[in-house]
């Protein structure tokens, strides 16, 4: 064998041998993808395929008539990408940063070096910046008229609460992962969340996310809504009447509730100060609180009901029996001094109730066993949850009769020692004005899918009868008797409307102690012969007096006369006005600020005599004065001008109007006149204004509005509605 | 006398004679550049896929690093042409001259190389960074195989032959070994190969591959780097742990697997490979993954098979019609250190051997390598011109 054919057969050998490898390699490859490939493609789903939300459409939230409350808003996320390949090279040029950076800016009303900076602090290789949630779809779209690459923008459903703060305690609000927290959206969250779908995309080692197209979906559903009993038109009446109540007694807080006692549905409920719920955390906490089922009070007198109640079913007590008072107006019991607000004298049991004796009620209450006084407490619900479909509901404290001591009972009698909430307070009096039947107060009437199929309907629910209807119709005059000029609540009467209500008074217990701050309340219903609204109401320390009666009182009545005027039924019912006795003595109509045909056509409907001073235009002075006195044939001199002349505008507050007299005007005028004066006016009926809220000469808020009531009338009558 | 050749005398060892530049009418082996030209398209569509986050990491885009590419595939390709023309006698007898140069290379790039990846192993001169690990491989693999021609007298000496080849072979495996392991392994693996079909005594060489394998243990113990990535490889081969898929031993060759899972028999089309996030460095150690994925089984065997091509042309007939004994070696030497290149990255990618950072030739991103391929084809190529038998093969 020479040199080259033993040097080629050992190159065959070493060509045999290294041919092994493409063919382990050939073998290794098949193995790998028939054998195992299974099991790693199943591990590469795991690892990298990931199935992300499509997040399911809230719900929405309405009110009684269908009025949209809460609904979602649109918006965007911001983010930039400043190492997006521009023109070929990596990078978004600096001039088209600055560029962006100067429109968000204007757009938002931050400064451009806060944009800047968050650019600048981004870690290295970052290619997500956030640069603004919450964006417009306006700026939106302004944004990306700017054509900047590097932009991204994301889009967010947010909550949004179309009335702002109204109805802002009963709704509630959501988390930033659109979760309810309190409120109907924390108690309904699950049916008004819906079921988030999946969509299937690809996530690489970095936590990239790609699309992954014809990838298996499945679909959200969208939240049901929620259809409640709220009616926005008393939310915001019992919101606006409490508003300026709580600013005008300068107290902390205040609380108001108006329920319908036949089903127990709240048609609102509100608590001032409060928040704008699309914006949570911008008030405070306590902003936030719904005291109107979370407060736990000492209810003070409107608590006799239930000492009325029982000791009028148990016999105890006759009509006609006098209780004594004492002259200073204060008894001794078990070494604790009881006073009464006033040395009331003797009373009868009406009297008792009607001018709030707590010396007398004690002393009816001590008839009974404190066990059967228990049993009518307990009865009309107080120290159990309502179960209200609210969150956050507390019981109350209604201790049981083994734990009283010997003056529990006098005490509780007229509404100490025991603790309620205001929604207690106002089912309790529900009940009374339902005949006794006592109904769950409850918010949503129905639950809907997105094509308005009913998902839940509510069915009123009635919890127990709290006492014999003999007993409620004997006590229904005396309740009602409290809501006149001898009354405690002489000041929520409302002309032509019976209404039956209890004042409470009560003082604040501080660590333990009674201090001189006081928590005054009114609950009441009407019309009494058929009781359509429960209203309660509650100021916490007012500083202008601790009377319930006067500082609750008139707050009930403004929101009475308003709801009157917004209700046809009771509008019907209001008979009184017409039956009036005619007036012996005409008082001078206001007429400052009526066109002269207007005045004209008033006075002379009046019959009363009259004469201008100028010849057209509207009329700026008039002699007499509005409501003073007017004999027979005696003449009113008036004075007109071009244009009409604000009375005392000096003295109306900036942004303020004062109200004119617009009754006795056709409702067009009427209707101008108050737009004239940059307010809203709310029409119920037509031909002449006869009832008008506020009244005359009261100064409201430009935007606010004034409810006008027209009936085609005598106008004889005008001048003694304007008599109160 | 240093080297024989019928095309070159001894008084021409310092000058260059007319024969140095090739001027034959007669073309290289068709087949071979239709090889290199394949594994470069291959290569070049592979790596344009799987160089996007290498790309942003850089600063860069793929776009522009592709181009680079295509550029060092040009310089590779023209290299290669060059190589041809030039008589592998010529480049012989530069053999000892680059022996040298490569071995002080060498020690440089020890004393003031460049640190990638955990190994040191780049030299940078004016700009341009390369690894002298190349270098002095081609220059090892030409060297051993003029020695081995010189010696063919009293090649059986131990003395005479097995000492000095051996001595050349320690020197350069050892000091390339310092810092990259498997280059040197495959060195030393393709220098044996040579020695043995260079007829040195077998019985030396047993001897040696037993101490080698001591020697190779030994250095094992001394990289933290290597001996992690053998631990890699033990517990890969064990079982595929299917907890615990991020994290872990065997994480790049799972992911290899996964890619090569993924493709199937037909891939995952061009461009549209996945795995290429979760490998490191797919556009190199991983390019044959990569190809896995996105072209199945049929573009990962065919590339298996275009190294196999290349394999039986350079040794049954570039090297069997090899004009002398230098021919016969040199072409072995090149075409095994090319085909070697390819099977290890394979294999690597596929799990039958531990994870390597070997670059796939021609295919693999990286210009050194590509350089070095492409100079060792084109001395095949060379040697194919100066063929015994016309008749065995294609010419262009």
């Amino acid at each position: 064998m020479d040199e080259r054919t033993a040097i080629l057969s050992r190159m065959f050998i070493v060509l045999g041998l290294i041919l092994l490898i493409p063919t382990a390699l050939g073998f290794q490859l098949i193995r790998i993808n028939y054998f195992e490939g299974d099991e790693l493609r199943t591990l590469w789903s795991k690892q990298a395929i990931d199935q992300i939300p499509i997040p399911a459409q809230r719900g929405n939230i309405y009110d009684a008539n269908g009025t949209l409350l809460a609904t979602n808003a649109v918006d965007y996320k911001l983010a930039f990408d400043p190492k997006v390949q521009v023109n070929g090279k990596i990078g978004v040029p600096q001039e088209q940063v600055a560029q962006l950076i100067k429109k968000l800016s204007s757009l938002t009303g931050r400064s451009a070096a806060e944009y800047q900076s968050k650019i600048r602090s981004a870690p290295p290789h970052s290619r997500y910046i956030v640069l603004e949630r919450n964006l417009s779809v306006l700026a939106k779209d302004e944004i990306n008229a700017l054509n900047i690459k590097g932009v991204i923008l994301e889009e967010n459903y947010r909550r949004k609460y179309t009335f702002g703060s109204l109805a802002a305690h009963t709704l509630g609000f959501v988390n930033h992962e659109t979760n309810g927290r309190i409120g109907l959206e924390a108690h309904y969250n699950d049916e008004l969340k819906g079921e988030d779908g999946l969509r299937q995309v690809r996530r690489d080692p970095f936590n990239r996310i790609f699309e992954y197209i014809g990838a298996p979906k499945k679909l959200p559903r969208n939240g049901y809504s929620l259809h409640t009993t709220i009616d926005a038109y008393l939310q915001a009446i019992l919101e606006d009447e409490l508003r300026s109540g709580v600013e005008q007694h300068l107290a902390r807080y205040g609380t108001g509730i108006i329920m319908d006692p036949k089903t127990g549905a709240i048609k609102a409920m509100a608590n001032y100060p409060t928040y704008d719920p699309n914006f949570p955390g911008s008030d405070d906490e306590e902003n936030r609180r719904n005291f109107a089922i979370s407060d736990m009070i000492e209810p003070g007198s409107t608590f006799k009901l239930v000492t009325a109640i029982a000791a009028v079913e148990q016999g105890v007590v006759e009509f006609d029996e006098v209780f004594e008072t004492p002259e200073d107006g204060e008894v001794v019991i078990h070494n604790l001094i009881l006073r009464d607000h006033d040395p009331l004298g003797d009373l009868n049991f009406q009297e008792v109730i009607q001018k709030s004796s707590n010396v007398a009620t004690a002393e009816i209450a001590m008839r009974m066993k404190k066990e059967t006084f228990y049993q009518y407490a307990r009865n009309m619900g107080f120290g159990s949850e309502t179960n209200v479909d609210l969150i956050g509901e507390v019981s109350g404290r209604l201790a049981k009769p083994y734990e009283w001591s010997l003056v529990t009972l006098p005490w509780m009698s007229h509404g100490y020692e025991i603790q309620t909430t205001p929604l207690q307070i106002a089912q309790a009096y529900a009940a009374f004005a339902n005949n006794g039947m006592m109904m769950r107060p409850y918010l949503v009437e129905r639950i809907e899918d997105k094509n308005g199929s009913i998902v839940k309907q509510h069915k009123p629910v009635e919890i127990r009868r709290i006492a014999k209807k003999s007993t409620l119709n004997k006590l229904l005059p005396v309740f009602e008797s409290v809501v006149t000029d001898s009354g405690t609540g002489n000041l929520s009467q409302v002309d032509g409307l019976r209404i039956a209500g209890k004042t409470g008074t009560a003082k604040k217990v501080v660590n333990g102690r009674y201090t001189n701050n006081y928590r005054g309340s009114f609950v009441g219903f009407f019309p009494v012969e058929d009781p359509q609204y429960v209203v309660f109401i509650l100021l916490d320390e007012p500083k202008t007096s601790g009377y319930g009666g006067f500082t609750a009182g008139p707050i009930f009545r403004n929101i009475a006369m308003r709801i009157a005027g917004l209700d046809d039924d009771i509008q019907r019912s209001i008979k009184s006005v017409d039956e009036f006795p005619a007036p012996q003595f005409v008082k001078a109509p206001f007429v400052t600020g009526l066109s002269k045909d207007q005045a004209k056509l008033l006075l002379s409907n009046l019959d009363v005599p009259h004469d201008f001073s100028g010849k057209t235009g509207y009329v700026t002075a008039q002699t007499p004065e509005a409501g003073s006195p007017l004999n027979k044939g005696q003449k009113i001199s008036l004075t007109l001008s071009e244009t009409y002349a604000e009375a005392d505008s000096a003295s109306v507050k900036e942004g303020y109007a004062e109200i004119p007299e617009l009754r006795g005007m056709n409702m067009r005028s009427a209707m101008a006149l108050v737009s004239e004066l940059e307010l809203n006016s709310e029409i119920i009926g037509s031909g002449t204004v006869f009832a008008q809220y506020p009244k005359a000469g009261e100064l409201l808020r430009e935007g606010y509005t004034v409810t006008l009531r027209g009936k085609a009338k005598s106008l004889e009558i005008l001048t003694q509605v304007s008599d109160r | 006398m240093i080297y024989t050749s019928p095309h070159s005398n001894i008084s021409n060892i310092i000058g260059t004679s007319v024969e140095d530049i090739d001027t034959r009418k007669q073309g290289s082996d068709r087949f071979l550049l239709m090889s290199v030209v394949i594994l470069m398209t291959f290569g070049m569509l592979a790596v344009y896929s799987s160089i996007a986050f290498f790309a942003e990491t850089r600063s860069t885009t793929a776009g522009q690093l592709i181009v680079g590419h295509l550029i060092k595939l040009g310089i590779a390709f023209f290299v290669m042409l060059i190589i041809s023309k030039i008589n592998y006698h010529t480049i012989a007898k530069f053999s000892r001259v680059g022996m040298v140069l490569s071995l002080i290379l060498l020690v440089a790039v020890l004393a003031f190389g460049t640190e990638q990846f955990g190994a040191k192993r780049w030299l940078n001169v004016a700009g341009f960074s390369f690894q002298p690990s190349m270098v002095a491989t081609v220059a090892l693999i030409v060297h051993i195989s003029v020695l081995l021609s010189e010696k063919q007298e009293y090649i059986k000496d131990f003395k005479k032959t097995f000492l000095p080849i051996m001595f050349w072979v320690i020197l350069t495996c050892g000091l390339i070994g310092i810092e990259d392991f498997s280059s040197a392994g495959i060195l030393l693996v393709v220098c044996l190969v040579l020695m043995f079909v260079g007829r040195v005594s077998v019985i030396q060489l047993g001897t040696l591959v037993a101490i080698g394998i001591l020697g190779g243990a030994l250095l094992l113990g001394q990289s933290a780097n290597r001996q992690d990535r053998i631990e890699q490889y033990v517990s890969q081969i064990k079982d595929i742990p299917s907890e615990q898929i991020l994290q872990g031993s065997g994480y790049q060759a799972q992911q290899a697997h996964i890619a090569i899972a993924r493709g199937e028999l037909f891939g995952v089309g061009i461009g549209k490979s996945v795995q290429r996030d979760f490998l490191p460095a797919p556009y190199n150690d991983f390019i044959f993954a990569i190809i896995a994925e996105e072209y199945g089984l049929l573009g990962s065997m065919s590339l298996i098979f275009i190294f196999t091509l290349i394999l039986i042309r350079g040794v049954v007939f570039i090297a069997r019609n090899a004009e002398d004994h230098l021919g016969v070696l040199l072409a072995v030497g090149c075409t095994l250190m090319i085909v070697l290149y390819g099977f290890v990255n394979a294999g690597v990618a596929s799990g039958i051997l531990p994870v390597t950072g070997l670059p796939m030739p021609f295919v693999s991103y990286g210009g050194t390598s590509m350089l070095f391929a492409g100079l060792m084809i084109g001395i095949l190529l060379n040697i194919s011109k100066h063929n015994r038998d016309r008749r065995t093969l294609f010419y262009g």
